[in-house]
């Protein structure tokens, strides 16, 4: 069974479209890269997949139910974000003991290790905490309550490195000891590559890809070389990325559809064939412009 | 897979029920806070005062009442009530929760406090008179100053029902401005502009007056209790329909 099923999504606020004609399906147990830049509309989808929105169009199916008012669905799922709503007087410790009442498979044990781990204070109030630290404290309740689905949106938030490589790492170990489906939003991929089994890639509230991370990093091919040879290449294919480096010198990314003897031409005319890093690729997919920033200015 | 976990409704409003008091144990510091005051006021004659004098005698008569520890008491309640619906949702949403789960906590939560409000505003009233009769020399002691254990559970019942009955409308005001923002501005607006204009036109706030006399003057108590507890729950589920589609977080 799957454990979203997502057909034709569309929010509208005023009109801008948040979502926008959005299909995907998302299967049992993964940890699932939610990529996308600013305003792309990846808290949008993932608040109507926990049922605080209403979709405008289009249908949602969480654990095969309409997770707007389903308590089922509420039961096994958990929104972690940075604007969580917590008692303003209640100690931290007290609040991990009323989380532990709600979730039927809270880890106590863990959250209290975390707890201590990263150096909160139990008589510590919630709206007191610093940015970070409440990242923190609320990633270790998302991490302890151990639901079915499990949402992350923008979790590291104001976290330093190495808290946001611990969380990684913790992640990555309850996840392995206890398989679920976990989504984590994010609009950088670097740090999170490593501990992905799929991403899906928004692009002004559209779905662009959703690939297995593997396929991924197979996904486009780095061209560098002489403008014209270039230009030759990839008249026939979708050119991601291009960036002047010379006087007719050219590096762009490209939608990887060259055969090996193709490739093995084009080395031989000088071109230098590169695989483009999966971060920087999502970068250049999700771009508003071919050559980014530098259009801006080239212009001028 | 990790098995899904079944749950019901009322499970889960239960547990939000005993999250909301924890959350929420500040209220009572409140509630007492704003008793104390009250029964401050009181001691230096509640309700007023008037003198007089003829010859070479004068008086001086002060009233002194529980009230104003009641009136407090149910501002109180009011207040609670807008203040659980404007945390409410978003509270809830943070864990286990669906709109009417979270409004059926809410109530539960909401009554407590009519209760303990109810309780305590009544034995706030009984310390007010023990404290005169020590303080206050050659103080009446004749009718009404002794209450017989029946009319203590009377007023306490009373006070209760009245307590239940502003935190049901301050939750339904609170929901509507959750609703829409605009209510904020328009329900002062309507209650003060009926006020003033009546007040202008006829020289009684007639309206609301009837209001509180609906309650106010039913002399059986069984009607009473029956009055409130039909507009509560009006009030309730108007608040569950209008809010059952309502966004969470936006």
């Amino acid at each position: 069974m799957n454990v979203i099923v997502c057909n034709e999504l569309t929010k509208i606020f005023g009109s801008t479209r948040a979502v926008n004609n959005l299909s995907f399906t998302l299967a049992p147990e993964g940890i699932t890269g939610l990529i996308g830049r600013n305003g792309a509309g990846k808290t949008t989808l993932l608040k109507i997949i926990a049922g605080y929105l209403l979709p405008s169009t289009g249908s949602i199916q969480v654990f095969a139910e309409n997770p707007f008012n389903s308590v089922k669905v509420s039961a096994n799922m958990i929104f972690i974000d940075d604007n969580m709503a917590m008692p303003e007087l209640m100690y931290l410790t007290e609040i991990l003991e009323s989380a532990s009442s709600f979730y039927a498979n809270w880890d106590h044990k863990l959250a209290m290790g975390l707890f201590e781990y990263f150096n909160l204070q139990p008589k510590q109030y919630h709206s007191k905490l610093s940015k970070g630290m409440r990242s923190t404290f609320n990633m270790i309740v998302g991490l302890a309550a151990r639901c079915p689905l499990t949402i992350f949106d923008e979790p590291t938030t104001g976290m330093d490195v190495a808290v946001r490589k611990d969380f990684y790492r913790a992640l990555l170990k309850d996840f392995m000891q206890h398989p679920r489906s976990i989504i984590l939003s994010s609009h950088l991929l670097n740090e999170l590559n490593d501990i992905l089994s799929d991403i899906l890639l928004i692009k002004d509230g559209a779905k662009y890809l959703h690939l297995p991370v593997d396929e991924l990093s197979e996904y486009a091919v780095g061209l560098q070389g002489q403008e014209d040879i270039i230009a030759e290449m990839t008249r026939n294919t979708e050119v991601f990325y291009r960036k002047k480096l010379g006087k007719d010198s050219l590096y762009v990314a490209v939608r990887n559809q060259y055969t090996k003897e193709e490739l093995q031409k084009a080395r031989l005319k000088g071109i230098e064939v590169s695989s483009v890093p999966t971060d920087d690729l999502c970068v250049y997919l999700t771009a508003k412009h071919e050559g980014g920033i530098d259009d801006v200015f080239d212009r001028n | 897979m990790m098995f899904l976990t079944e749950t019901n409704l009322m499970s889960v409003a239960k547990t939000q029920y005993r999250y909301k008091i924890k959350a929420n144990a500040g209220m009572f510091v409140i509630l007492i806070a704003v008793q104390l005051l009250a029964f401050l006021l009181s001691l230096n004659g509640g309700v007023g005062t008037s003198a007089g004098g003829f010859d070479s005698i004068t008086y001086n008569i002060k009233y002194i009442s529980g009230d104003i520890i009641i009136v407090l008491t149910l501002i109180w309640a009011l207040g609670i009530g807008i203040s659980t619906a404007g945390s409410g949702f978003k509270m809830d949403f943070t864990f286990i929760s669906n709109r009417v789960s979270s409004h059926l906590s809410s109530i539960a939560f909401l009554l407590t406090a009519a209760v303990v409000g109810g309780v305590t505003a009544t034995l706030c009233g009984i310390l007010l008179r023990v404290v005169m009769y020590y303080t206050q020399n050659g103080v009446d002691t004749g009718s009404g100053f002794w209450i017989a254990p029946l009319s203590l559970l009377t007023g306490i019942f009373a006070t209760t029902l009245y307590a239940v009955l502003t935190s049901s409308i301050g939750y339904f005001a609170g929901m509507l401005v959750q609703r829409n923002r605009v209510f904020i501005v328009l329900l002062p607006v309507l209650f003060f502009g009926t006020l003033f204009v009546e007040a202008r036109s006829t020289g009684q706030a007639q309206t609301l007056i009837s209001a509180i006399e609906f309650f106010s003057k039913e002399n059986s108590q069984a009607f009473f209790a029956l009055k409130v507890i039909l507009v509560s729950a009006f009030l309730y589920g108007c608040v569950i329909l209008f809010s059952n589609r309502m966004e969470v977080r936006k």
